[in-house]
């Protein structure tokens, strides 16, 4: 699943949220992916346990987030979800707090379907530039435009 | 001898481990390092071992990861900058694996 599809598809865009902590920045992006019924109610109980166990690992780079459990904590699909806040949260991680961007991950496996979607990550944040650009955008039309013009970008590279 | 081998490592084996491969893929391209590149979660990262030299990590999961000598761990903070996790992978491979590189 291509990471535009599924914002598209599944109505998964959430522009400057209100979110007191990290968990609920994190609810926010699973709530979306539930109610297009690309998770089930397991997947966000799932990501505040690996966090226990494991610290907030998915935190890529400063002031951005990729929350994602495994395929078998409730992924009925491939999806992402694509959330900025207002007024960012801090996940305890000195090097990556505060953030203000996260992507809501959800594949049902592991290997080739969501990988797709992921260099298109990859392809969105490869532009410094795109942090700001994407922090800016107020309608979810802004963030597909967005999005286009980093695929267009990556394929000329 | 075949180049480096590096194993990305996250919590799921399927998010930020698979960022990491692909950024790092990148780099050791544009490096000219001769790689290869391959990814799972922590919990199985033990059994992956055998075939890996380095294997690279979020900061919040390398207290987990235990490697014998001989093997090497990258502890990332920055995933999406070569900035941060470059000079670290290429003082490894330099100190370490230098047949891998110029051959990519």
């Amino acid at each position: 699943m291509k990471l535009r599809d599924s914002l598209l598809q599944h109505d998964s865009i959430v522009l400057q949220a209100a979110a007191d902590d990290w968990r609920q920045a994190v609810a926010i992006g699973c709530g979306r992916l539930q109610s297009a019924g690309v998770v089930d109610e397991r997947y966000y109980p799932a990501i505040l346990r690996n966090v226990g166990a494991h610290g907030p690992y998915f935190l890529l780079a400063p002031g951005i987030a990729m929350p994602h459990a495994r395929p078998q904590d409730g992924v009925l699909h491939n999806g992402f979800a694509l959330v900025t806040l207002a007024t960012p949260v801090c996940f305890g991680d000195p090097d990556n707090d505060p953030v203000d961007i996260l992507v809501t991950l959800a594949a049902v496996d592991a290997r080739s379907h969501s990988q797709e979607g992921i260099l298109q990550i990859v392809a969105l944040f490869d532009e410094a530039t795109n942090f700001n650009r994407l922090r800016a955008c107020r309608t979810p039309q802004q963030v597909l435009d967005l999005l286009d013009e980093a695929l267009a970008a990556q394929q000329k590279s | 001898m075949r180049g480096v081998r590096i194993l990305s490592v996250c919590g799921c084996g399927q998010g930020s481990s698979m960022i990491m491969k692909m950024k790092m893929g990148q780099f050791l391209q544009q490096q000219r390092i001769d790689h290869q590149l391959h990814s799972c979660a922590v919990g199985e990262y033990k059994a992956e071992l055998p075939g890996f030299d380095i294997v690279v990590a979020s900061t919040h999961l390398a207290g987990e990861i235990h490697l014998p000598p001989g093997k090497y761990l990258v502890a990332v903070r920055n995933m999406l900058s070569a900035e941060d996790f470059g000079p670290k992978l290429l003082a490894i491979i330099d100190a370490h694996f230098a047949h891998a590189r110029g051959r990519s």
